[in-house]
């Protein structure tokens, strides 16, 4: 006999536990009752366990205190009320929480865009000589490096490392001078005037455009233009973040060793560069009329390859940059 | 409101109008609803879900922790549930849901007993989960004083905490092990098996109490 097949029910808790709820079935109770009456062990081990839990059960409990339910209550009271839903809890008025996230998700998903549009067009000068040109921007190492030495393409630069003045000055063949400040009331005018999107010519019309502003004005070559046309679309505000970036300045340097740089002509469709090309050199294939065959190194600005420099007897090759 | 319906509010009554539904006493109503009306900030609906509840959990307390700390746990349960009357969801009786408060309690105290002991006196018993009883008597004493309540509670206090309430439960308020085991959260098996085993431990301890007794 054992109470849960190997354990003999005197010592199995398990088993006087079960008998103490009456739990055994019929078989299992009929086959103890007949084991207890000739076994003392489970005899005391039932009666002690009947015992034991009637004694426990005979216990008296003490009362709760007289004030307690005045104390729990009290305490009730002075804490704080039951918790409520999130937004009771911490009393955020669903509207106003609703605006605020649709203002944050507004910002989270304008800051990208915005920061895809940030190398925005900015009003470019074109540079005419001067006799002591202001300190600008040298260009890279690698550029100087490709200038005496490699004839291949240049690369872009995405940092300038400062140059010594005199090394500067000796290699510029040519600095051309614009004027054409954004800053001054007449090119504000000029940004206004060239912000309105206007159809482009054809290219021989530009070109004989581009000689007529060059007699009438040969130190004013700046093309200010405040936006470029994919972003004309893109509302007052952006239009107004693009406005007052500084002036990008091109400098046009002679690196195929035939003498100065041609002359960059005046005139021709404003030209509009975006700000990221700041700092950026690119080499310019010319013919011998002046017109730009080839740009390098690509992708390059298209603005570029709609310069004019005056005619000369042979091609050349020079160096643009753009600061 | 607890008063019953005034003379005013018979005269209402009386009245071939349509008229809202009287007021019902909250000592009518169930512990759902005392429990819902709390939950909407009635402070006199958790009042009388304090009264009606209060002298089973201040039992409960008694016997698993001692009549020293019985008040404060019992006025901790009760906090516990003022706090946590959103998340009551009636899927089961309030007393169960009071139940598993009060066995978090339980633990809770044991818990932060056993480590300042483990901290303070290192060696104490390793488990730290066993109560040192108020006072050291005897069965012998106790039984001769005829105070067997007290040894009980000494009895009690020598099991390990999570057979506590379980037998409470099940021995002194005659809960099912369904609703115990619903109460605790843990399986039926899992229940009978502690309650067994406490049963077990109780019959070792107070067997000298018994035996005196069935002596006298």
């Amino acid at each position: 006999m054992s109470g849960n097949g190997t354990q003999h029910p005197a010592r199995s808790v398990d088993f006087l536990s079960r008998l103490h709820d009456g739990e055994l079935d019929a078989a299992e109770r009929a086959r103890f009752e007949a084991h207890r009456t000739h076994c003392v062990e489970c005899r005391r081990a039932a009666v002690e366990f009947e015992d034991a839990i009637s004694l426990f059960r005979s216990s008296r409990s003490t009362p709760p205190g007289s004030d307690l339910a005045a104390r729990i209550l009290r305490k009730v009271q002075s804490t704080n009320r039951p918790r409520s839903p999130f937004p009771r809890r911490f009393r955020i008025e669903l509207t106003w929480a609703a605006l605020l996230v649709t203002a944050l998700l507004a910002l989270l998903i304008s800051t990208p865009i915005a920061m895809r549009r940030s190398p925005s067009p900015v009003p470019v000068t074109l540079g005419r000589a001067t006799a002591n040109p202001a300190p600008a921007a040298p260009p890279p190492a690698s550029a100087r490096k490709t200038e005496l030495g490699d004839k291949g393409a240049v690369r872009r630069q995405k940092s300038a490392r400062p140059e010594p003045e005199p090394l500067l000055q000796k290699r510029e063949s040519k600095v051309n001078r614009v004027a054409g400040d954004a800053a001054s009331p007449e090119s504000q005018k000029e940004l206004r005037a060239a912000a309105e999107p206007a159809p482009r010519p054809p290219e021989s019309d530009e070109r004989s455009d581009r000689h007529r502003d060059g007699e009438r004005s040969r130190d004013k070559l700046s093309r200010v233009v405040a936006e470029s046309p994919p972003l004309a679309a893109g509302g007052a505000e952006e239009n107004a973040a693009v406005a007052p970036a500084a002036p990008l300045k091109l400098t046009v340097r002679s690196i195929d060793g035939y003498g100065p740089a041609p002359e960059l002509l005046p005139g021709g469709p404003p030209l509009v560069l975006p700000s990221a090309e700041r700092g950026r050199e690119y080499v310019l294939l010319l013919d011998s009329q002046g017109a730009v065959r080839e740009v390098r190194p690509t992708p390059a600005p298209e603005e570029l390859s709609r310069l004019h420099f005056r005619a000369g007897s042979r091609p050349r090759r020079v160096l643009v940059r753009i600061e | 409101m607890d008063e019953g319906p005034s003379g005013v509010e018979n005269t209402i009554a009386a009245l071939p109008i349509e008229r809202p539904a009287l007021e019902i006493p909250l000592q009518d109503l169930s512990d759902e609803d005392l429990i819902s009306r709390a939950r909407e900030g009635e402070a006199a609906a958790f009042g009388e879900f304090v009264e009606r509840h209060m002298t089973a959990v201040h039992r409960w307390m008694t016997r698993a922790v001692g009549p020293e700390d019985a008040d404060d746990l019992t006025q901790d349960v009760f906090l516990r549930a003022y706090r946590g009357l959103a998340r009551f969801r009636a899927q089961a009786p309030p007393r169960a849901w009071l139940a598993a408060i009060a066995d978090n309690a339980i633990k809770n105290r044991y818990r932060s007993r056993s480590r300042f002991r483990r901290i303070f006196a290192p060696e104490s018993s390793p488990e730290g989960l066993e109560d040192r009883p108020s006072r050291d008597v005897s069965p012998e004493e106790s039984a001769g004083a005829g105070e067997s309540s007290v040894t009980v509670q000494a009895a009690l206090s020598k099991l390990p905490v999570e057979f506590r309430l379980p037998i409470v439960l099940r021995d002194l308020e005659e809960w099912s092990y369904e609703e115990i085991a619903i109460s605790l959260a843990v399986p039926i098996g899992t229940v009978k098996s502690r309650i067994a085993r406490g049963r077990g431990q109780l019959r070792t301890i107070l067997a000298p109490l018994v035996a005196s007794q069935r002596n006298r």
